[in-house]
């Protein structure tokens, strides 16, 4: 009851906030060193670049109690879903490199969107600074239990043999990948776009397609054997399947390893940067947001900005060879 | 047994009681508001039940959604300002039988209607959800296209009155809903270069601007124009005797109650349908099996059972695939999850074994929460109708009000407070053209799904007619949507169709 009545009070100080930041905006903001100290003296806006009431949105809810308490001010929501997080970073481009706006991004928003639809893009990995990890999640190609193969190599066989395979895309990554692997190995895979992971479980337990992406949070299924994972989108193997190998390993420019971070606009003062990474890491390894991860399909990732900002050189360059060979 | 004896002692303890109360006066409080909703309630509820034991938290959830549902139609009934597409359909006769000094009778109506279609739909949740939910597994991205174009087919009779104007008004609701990112190459197409166009128009905003501002300039504009007639005085309710619902009444609307629920729950069981189609489909389906269907459009308390008791059949329906087969129907179900993966539990058909206890105490929960809503409606039904008290220069400002914040809080950007104000104007312009306001909302939320189940089966069939003959379902259910276009066209050459429409929709 307790624990019911704070939770009230920190969500009765939310709309608190929501109006301190509205008269607070149209305030002209100074950028400079003196004001990195005092950070922060206002509220901290973090856009969400993800659906309301989703694995992100919620993930930031369990966060950002404990980011307000080790920063001291109030961190405001502002969800700004669309183009799997494109439209939060293309805001984000625009908006003061105070500190005092920041977003929660995921790897493929900087590494793919500028890469494989440049035009529609309006910004590159280069206009932001990488704040610090937060989490990742298992990323894998799925069939159905029952499906006439076993492993990756196995299903490239089967589709080799004649037998035209389907798929279930969630992303505009899905969509390359499949492309590209028609080219690579003379099949043919029909993709189909879908909603996001209900509809695509729902297609492989009804057997309406063969194969699916999932983003990692059909685990339960895997665990009782209705689904299996032919191959793991991360560099590194599934950390629930980890005899199953990742489409690097095989020897594919493909590589779809999501980790969720914070990012800043580009030329946030480096103090204020340390301030943050220093609040969320706090918030990232306190034991709530610790006890809420163990009982989700994600895994927690303790990234510097440093080693954000090579993951995401590192799927570029792959996302770059799989263009190449696409255009050849 | 002894888990069910569990689950009794813990959905009624005091906490729990307590908690589903405030979960459904909430939920029609948020209802009723125009411009706030249950879906978006639940979202802002969601991390704050990370403080609740499961049961209470899902409870409490339920409760919002349920008592949400009813909600929506007492805004729709007593100010025509429907605070969600969904309370659309409950509008079309609701409105006019407060016109006619019945607002008393029309809320009954839709408070019986609704807990009976909800009160069906936890009963098949909870005896037949597995084999329901099998069957609706069955259903592939091509069978649901066309699943949606008999249900386009189906409502398309909504357009009777002034068909040109009807299609113009479908047509331009999906132009709007197509803004955005492409469903199939994520492409942006009609944005402008605006990013904020980018996920496309926020369809909530639309919905708020289009049926609940205009509604709002369209009165003022009369009060504008004329002096005061008999028309403006405020509405009054419980003084006729008409304003009773009585055994009579629910006679009447019984066999549309459990048609409707049926509609709704079938609906519920599909996953990505939604309460709105399933309104509009219960609401035609009333129109078509009644005597009178001219009497539609008009104050028919029958229209108001057939699309309230389908939108709330969808509320437990919905939970049916995420039980059963560990797939969320729509966004409420998938709000549910992210309550649920809070409490470290994972919905399927795995927690019968693993958490029988929360099963059935969440089962107990739901059918607890639909008695609590029908007696709170009840009780509170008097108090709700003083909205019609509260002079007119308070109730207008208050809605306008309420419009903008609930478009804020929903996609919390100033963009879609923009774009309610837009639609709000648009709206105000379609209503003074004659351009009906109902089929655009079909067109807006059907578009996207249409679309979308289009795209795929475009793919799976090779983009060949002779594709769709592997999909036997599919192919009945195109010939059917085309039996149901055709067949007033048929009846018409009778000349003892009198096939004379004149359902008035607004």
């Amino acid at each position: 009851m307790k624990l019911l009545l704070k939770s009230l009070q920190s969500y009765c100080l939310a709309p608190a906030a929501l109006a301190t930041l509205l008269t607070l905006s149209p305030v002209p903001v100074l950028v400079g060193e003196a004001m990195a100290e005092s950070f922060p003296e206002k509220p901290v806006t973090l856009m969400i670049g993800f659906r309301a009431g989703g694995g992100m949105d919620t993930t930031a809810s369990i966060l950002i109690p404990e980011i307000e308490k080790a920063l001291g001010q109030p961190v405001v929501k502002s969800m700004q879903p669309g183009g799997g997080g494109a439209k939060a970073a293309s805001l984000l481009k625009e908006a003061d490199p105070d500190g005092y706006t920041i977003a929660l991004g995921a790897t493929s928003t900087f590494a793919f969107n500028p890469v494989v639809i440049p035009d529609k893009t309006p910004y590159t990995s280069a206009d932001f600074d990488y704040i610090v990890g937060l989490v990742g999640s298992g990323e894998a190609i799925m069939a159905r239990a029952d499906a006439p193969y076993d492993t990756f190599q196995e299903m490239i066989d089967y589709a080799k043999a004649g037998n035209d395979l389907t798929y279930s895309g969630q992303t505009p990554f899905d969509r390359i990948l499949i492309q590209y692997l028609n080219r690579k190995e003379g099949i043919n895979i029909k993709h189909i776009s879908t909603k996001g992971g209900s509809e695509a479980i729902k297609n492989i337990l009804g057997g309406h397609t063969d194969l699916s992406f999932t983003g990692g949070n059909h685990l339960k299924q895997y665990q009782r054997g209705e689904i299996k994972f032919l191959a793991s989108l991360r560099p590194e193997r599934l950390r629930d399947a980890p005899d199953v190998p990742s489409l690097t390993e095989l020897g594919y420019p493909i590589d779809f390893g999501n980790v969720f971070f914070i990012v800043a606009p580009k030329g946030t003062p480096d103090d204020v940067k340390a301030k943050l990474a220093e609040a969320v890491s706090a918030a990232r390894d306190s034991d709530a947001f610790g006890e809420y991860m163990s009982k989700t399909p994600y895994f927690t990732a303790p990234a510097t900005g440093d080693e954000i900002v090579d993951a995401i050189a590192a799927q570029e360059a792959r996302n770059r060879e799989m263009m190449q060979a696409l255009s050849e | 047994m002894s888990d069910l004896a569990t689950a009794f002692f813990e959905a009624f303890s005091f906490f729990n009681i307590l908690m589903i109360f405030a979960g459904v006066m909430l939920g029609i409080i948020v209802g009723a508001i125009p411009g706030l909703s249950a879906p978006m309630a639940i979202a802002i509820a969601v991390p704050l039940t990370f403080y609740m034991d499961p049961l209470t938290a899902l409870a409490f959830l339920i409760s919002v959604n349920k008592g949400g549902t009813f909600g929506g139609a007492i805004s729709g009934i007593l100010l025509n300002t429907p605070g969600s597409p969904e309370a659309a359909a409950t509008t079309l006769d609701g409105y006019p039988l407060a016109k006619k000094g019945q607002p008393i009778r029309a809320l009954r109506a839709a408070l019986f209607a609704s807990n009976g279609g909800d009160f069906f739909s936890d009963l098949v949740l909870i005896l037949v959800a597995a084999p329901l939910a099998l069957f609706a597994l069955k259903l592939g991205p091509v069978e649901i296209g066309a699943l949606v174009v008999v249900a386009l087919a189906f409502v398309s009779e909504l357009l009777a009155k002034s068909p040109s104007k009807g299609l113009i008004a479908v047509g331009f609701g999906l132009l709007v809903a197509s803004v955005g990112a492409d469903p199939t190459m994520a492409i942006p197409r009609m944005t402008f270069g605006s990013i904020d166009l980018q996920g496309g128009v926020p369809l909530m905003s639309v919905g708020i601007g289009i049926l609940a501002l205009s509604e709002v300039l369209v009165q003022l504009e009369r009060r504008f124009r004329r002096t005061r007639t008999i028309e403006d005085k405020p509405l009054e309710f419980g003084k006729s005797s008409d304003d009773r619902f009585t055994r009579k009444d629910l006679r009447r609307i019984a066999p549309t109650i459990g048609r409707s629920a049926v509609i709704g729950t079938v609906v519920g069981a599909l996953p990505g349908l939604g309460t709105t189609l399933a309104a509009f489909l219960g609401y035609s389906a009333a129109r078509r099996s009644s005597k009178t269907p001219e009497s539609f459009g008009k104050g028919n308390i029958e229209g108001v059972a057939g699309a309230e008791a389908a939108n709330s059949a969808v509320v437990g329906a919905n939970l049916i695939p995420l039980l059963a087969l560990g797939i969320p129907g729509n966004i409420a179900a998938a709000l549910l999850v992210g309550a649920f993966i809070i409490h470290g539990i994972v919905p399927g058909p795995w927690l019968f074994e693993e958490q029988p206890v929360l099963i059935y105490g969440l089962f107990i929960s739901m059918v607890f929460a639909t008695c609590m809503n029908l007696i709170v409606g009840n009780l509170f039904l008097r108090y709700f109708a003083m909205v019609l008290r509260i002079p007119a220069y308070i109730t207008f400002p208050s809605i306008v009000f309420l419009c903008v914040v609930g478009s804020y809080i929903n996609e919390q950007s100033l963009f879609a407070v923009g774009i309610t104000l837009v639609f709000g104007i648009v709206g105000y312009l379609m209503r003074q053209f004659g351009i009906p306001v109902v089929p655009f909302i079909i067109g807006l939320i059907l578009g996207p799904m249409l679309e979308h189940s289009l795209s795929q089966t475009y793919v799976l069939t090779d983009a060949s007619l002779a594709g769709l003959l592997d999909y036997p379902v599919a192919l009945a259910l195109y010939l059917l949507a085309l039996i149901i276009i055709l067949r007033p066209l048929v009846m018409r050459r009778r000349p003892s169709g009198g096939g004379e429409d004149n359902g008035e929709i607004v």
